[in-house]
């Protein structure tokens, strides 16, 4: 995890490889434990993994708030797959695409908004990381403004006006599509 | 979509909108200064999106579609090359599917264990430990296929094994103590054989101990459970997914405090398992059933003597015997044995699964165990150890209670040994590694040669192994496994130079220190009986291997079962010195044995498998078993193209035996293009002076003899003697050879002519 912060991405990559499984696993035996559609409820989730990764010695205490981020991003990732999933099995096992436009009708609007940010998150990417960071760790990860400034190294104000900039800029692009 | 250039500044106008008061924004917007014009419209499409306060604030609804198992796993799934049928079962390192290779390469099915969570960090493990696991192959062992990771899932293939555990199976049998034993005695078999290779369990348990609907015991996981133990510990009721809570019933002292767990560590949980098939009870007497408790227990407390708990009617019953019999068997011997496996200190545990098993045997034999209850004398000795300022006056009182006991001098012994088992495997190394740093290396390295003797670049191996074995002399006189590791080296370097003679006498005298140190009947001694069987064998001392051979190969039957590739390699190599010998009757039911082993084990098509296929028929062309032969050298010969290419050098041997065999039966029209083929081949591979190009050459010419084609044979023998002359020279024996079929030839064609002419 120190050499994560120093900003190797190979270090990342592996923590990335290690929280991918594990959070997919926790949010698989959620959903599964709860069988009706629920509410993921990915805050604790992401805590959860924190603790267990603590617990085994693969992060720090003092780690803290850079794990989150990073676990914001597999978070990310795992929730898009299981939408993705979802949406596949329900259409007979076929990729989804984020064409969604004729099947709209046929696949739960959480499953398209979820996607459909995801997509957007990649074009806002070009224009600021930083804004998706805060969605990641807000959106995906539930985390609260106090933790995502304190994992990104800002006041609590400009994460707010951050995540406003964001919804707008995601909003209109939703809109365009 | 907006361009990245801009976002600086459609930032900060965001910033200032953002600020303002709602009501003021409009007139905010109109007054903006003209520089803003051009981006003017992407701000405006941004205001314009004007997402709701609930717009991203959660995130919606997912449904578990699929039903997902424990993990997310469904069956038909892909995980590496293996299809997922159906869920085996899951605990808390993951689940384990029974899955099938979904190119459908084999048809076997085998288990899928996909580990999860923080355990794909020790997955590293396997990548490097994966080779020794899949050659861990035993009779009693479940194997150990394959390891990977897909898409960050790792996943490992086991052998499916279908059974019963072995504590299970035994009651429902009502199985008796002997019947016990005699089961237990074939997963101490195992295991030895497992720790041998260097593997250590860690998680022996009767889960993990299976009978078979055949009544054979199967080892599941053995290898795999360090790495994926070592997250167990954190497991919490927070985050385990299957429930099932991981006792540490079967851990030994040192996996519950953390100190460096060994083979040691299996001896104490085999005594554990050896302990509930005797009696269905726990070694500890627990107060408050709980975890801590029984983890304090098993650092802290004395185990209950098997043959003093109350067994109940129940149990009794189930070892077909009374509760009164049953503590009759077991006081004395069983008792013993069963504690010494479960010793707190590893050091006075069996120091092998073999240890513990020959006492068994022993036992079951009517003979006296080695192990000793906890005397007296064994209690002065350890006061001894934790008094050493009172050492010389605690020796005497050891002495005087030793005398006392009326096995003094046996005992000391027995003591003395075990004591030196348990600290010379490290030292040995080390001080292995030390002489060949200091004695051998440095001779040549400038780095490590000290001022004195100046380092030498141009040193031959060969000079510096001779100083090297010139320096042991009597410097181990007291570490005599540390000169049998020392002789070793040198004399497998001495092998690697073909060295034969100087290999010989060393690995002769490795082979008396560790017969003499280690007894027969261990894996040391027999490695390097191995060593020097071989080095008589290059030397074509047949007599002497044989010997060699046929004292080791019932122990190492012993140690490590009959169908260890070890074991296997004897037997062929044996085998090859019966050929060699003339004693065919004796060599073929060796390599039918290893073929038929390595058939099953390894496969049809595996080059071990090959190898022995083609001894086998060159042996029965030797035996004139003139059909067998045939079926069997063509099968090879068909087999090794497919595998090895029609131009392996492998493939080409067998070939060329194939060619002998035809000529055996006088079938030359058969081996004439054989043999041109094999030639062309060779000439083009080898190069045309190889000798195994020139052989191939010479039986050619042969054979055109034989067929009564004088012209072309003369004419081969000739090329090939020209090559030989110039590259072994006139004296070399193949050189002489060839001179003298040509010879032959030239009388035999110039008789002929003669006739003619008469």
């Amino acid at each position: 995890m120190a050499a994560a912060r120093r900003g190797e991405s190979e270090a990342l990559g592996t923590l990335f490889a290690e929280l991918y499984p594990e959070l997919r696993r926790l949010a698989h035996a959620r959903l599964k434990h709860h069988r009706a559609p629920t509410l993921l409820d990915t805050t604790s989730l992401v805590h959860e993994s924190y603790l267990r990764f603590l617990r085994a010695g693969q992060v720090q205490v003092s780690d803290r708030a850079h794990f989150l981020a990073y676990a914001a991003r597999v978070m990310r990732s795992v929730v898009v797959d299981f939408a993705r999933e979802s949406a596949a099995q329900r259409r007979g096992g076929q990729d989804v695409h984020i064409a969604l436009d004729t099947d709209a009708a046929r696949v739960p609007a959480g499953e398209v908004e979820i996607l459909r940010v995801h997509e957007a998150l990649e074009e806002l990417a070009t224009i600021s990381e930083r804004l998706v960071r805060v969605v990641e760790m807000r959106y995906f990860a539930g985390m609260s403004e106090a933790e995502i400034g304190e994992a990104l190294g800002l006041t609590e104000r400009t994460v707010r006006r951050d995540w406003e900039k964001a919804r707008m800029m995601l909003a209109a692009a939703l809109k365009r599509h | 979509m907006i361009e990245p250039a801009t976002w600086p500044t459609l930032s900060k106008l965001l910033d200032e909108w953002l600020d303002l008061p709602p009501e003021s924004r409009a007139g905010w917007l109109e007054g903006l200064s003209p520089e803003y014009n051009e981006i003017l419209p992407a701000f405006r499409t941004l205001l314009e999106a004007q997402p709701g306060d609930t717009f991203l604030n959660t995130l919606p609804v997912l449904d578990g579609a699929g039903e997902p198992s424990v993990a997310g796993f469904t069956a038909d799934m892909h995980v590496g090359p293996y299809r997922l049928i159906r869920e085996l079962g899951h605990g808390g390192m993951g689940v384990v599917w029974l899955a099938e290779r979904a190119d459908g390469a084999f048809e076997r099915r085998i288990a899928l264990k996909l580990p999860v969570g923080p355990y794909v960090r020790q997955f590293a493990y396997f990548a490097r430990e994966r080779d020794v696991l899949a050659r861990l192959v035993h009779p009693h062992i479940a194997r150990f296929y394959d390891a990977g990771i897909d898409r960050g899932q790792p996943y490992i293939a086991l052998e499916y094994v279908e059974g019963e555990a072995i504590t299970a199976h035994s009651d429902r049998r009502t199985a008796d103590i002997r019947q016990r034993l005699n089961l237990f005695l074939d997963v101490l078999r195992a295991v030895q054989y497992a720790h041998t290779s260097l593997v250590v369990h860690r998680d022996l348990k009767p889960s993990n101990i299976l009978v078979t609907a055949d009544g054979d015991v199967r080892l599941l996981d053995f290898g795999i459970a360090k790495p994926l133990t070592e997250g167990e510990a954190q497991e919490t009721e927070l985050t385990r997914i299957g429930g099932r809570a991981l006792t540490p019933d079967y851990a030994s002292p040192e996996q519950i405090t953390g100190a460096p767990v060994t083979t040691a560590s299996d001896v104490y949980s085999l005594g554990v398992l050896l302990y509930e098939l005797l009696t269905g009870e726990r070694p500890y007497r627990l107060n408050r059933a709980t975890r801590g408790s029984l983890e304090e227990a098993i650092v802290s407390a004395d185990a209950i003597r098997p043959s003093q708990l109350r067994l109940s009617e129940d149990k009794a019953r189930s070892r077909t015997s009374t509760p009164k019999r049953l503590a009759r068997m077991l006081a004395g011997d069983l008792d013993t044995i069963v504690l010494k496996a479960l010793h707190k200190q590893p050091s006075e545990r069996y120091t092998t699964a073999d240890a513990f098993a020959q006492d068994i045997e022993r036992h079951l034999h009517g003979e006296a165990v080695l192990a000793r209850p906890e005397s007296v004398w064994y209690r002065a000795r350890k006061f001894v150890l934790r008094n050493k300022v009172a050492v010389s006056a605690a020796i005497a009182v050891v002495g005087a209670l030793a005398v006392g006991l009326g096995a003094a001098l046996w005992q000391v012994r027995v003591v003395r040994i075990e004591q030196q088992r348990a600290d010379t495997q490290a030292a040995t190394a080390r001080a292995v590694t030390e002489f060949l740093q200091n004695d051998l290396l440095a001779q040549a390295s400038p780095n490590m040669a000290g001022p004195a003797s100046a380092p030498d670049p141009d040193l031959k191996v060969r000079t510096a192994l001779d100083r090297a074995a010139a320096r042991i002399g009597s410097r181990f006189e007291k570490q005599p496994l540390v000169e049998a590791s020392i002789r070793q080296t040198i004399a497998e370097a001495y092998l690697d130079l073909g060295l034969y003679a100087e290999a010989q006498r060393h690995f002769e005298r490795g082979l008396e220190l560790r017969r003499h140190a280690l007894g027969e009947r261990h894996p040391a001694t027999l490695e390097i009986l191995n060593n020097l069987a071989d080095t008589y064998s290059e030397q074509g001392k047949y007599q002497q291997a044989e010997a060699l051979y046929t004292a080791g190969l019932p122990i190492q039957r012993q140690l490590f079962g009959d169908e260890h590739p070890t074991t296997l390699a004897m037997m062929s190599n044996l085998g090859l010195i019966y050929r060699r010998e003339e004693k065919y009757a004796q060599a073929e039911p060796l390599y039918t044995k290893v073929l038929a082993v390595r058939q099953r084990m390894l496969g049809p098509e595996h080059p071990d498998t090959l190898f022995i296929m083609n001894n086998l028929a060159v042996l029965y062309t030797a035996e004139r078993k003139f059909a067998q032969a045939e079926v069997l050298h063509r099968r090879v010969v068909e087999l090794k193209i497919r595998v090895l290419g029609p131009e392996h050098p492998s493939t080409l041997v067998s070939m060329n035996s194939l060619a002998v065999l035809y000529r055996e039966e006088r079938n030359y029209a058969e081996a004439e293009p054989l043999l041109t083929k094999v030639l062309g081949l060779r000439q083009r591979v080898l190069g045309e002076q190889h000798p195994h190009t020139l052989i191939t050459m010479n039986f050619l010419a042969g054979i055109y003899a034989l067929e009564g084609r004088y012209a072309e044979a003369q004419a081969l023998y000739a090329k090939v003697l020209e090559i030989r002359l110039r590259v072994l020279g006139k004296d070399h024996p193949d050189t002489q050879d060839t001179i003298q079929k040509l010879e032959a030839l030239r009388r035999h064609t110039g008789n002929e002519q003669a006739e003619r002419a008469r």
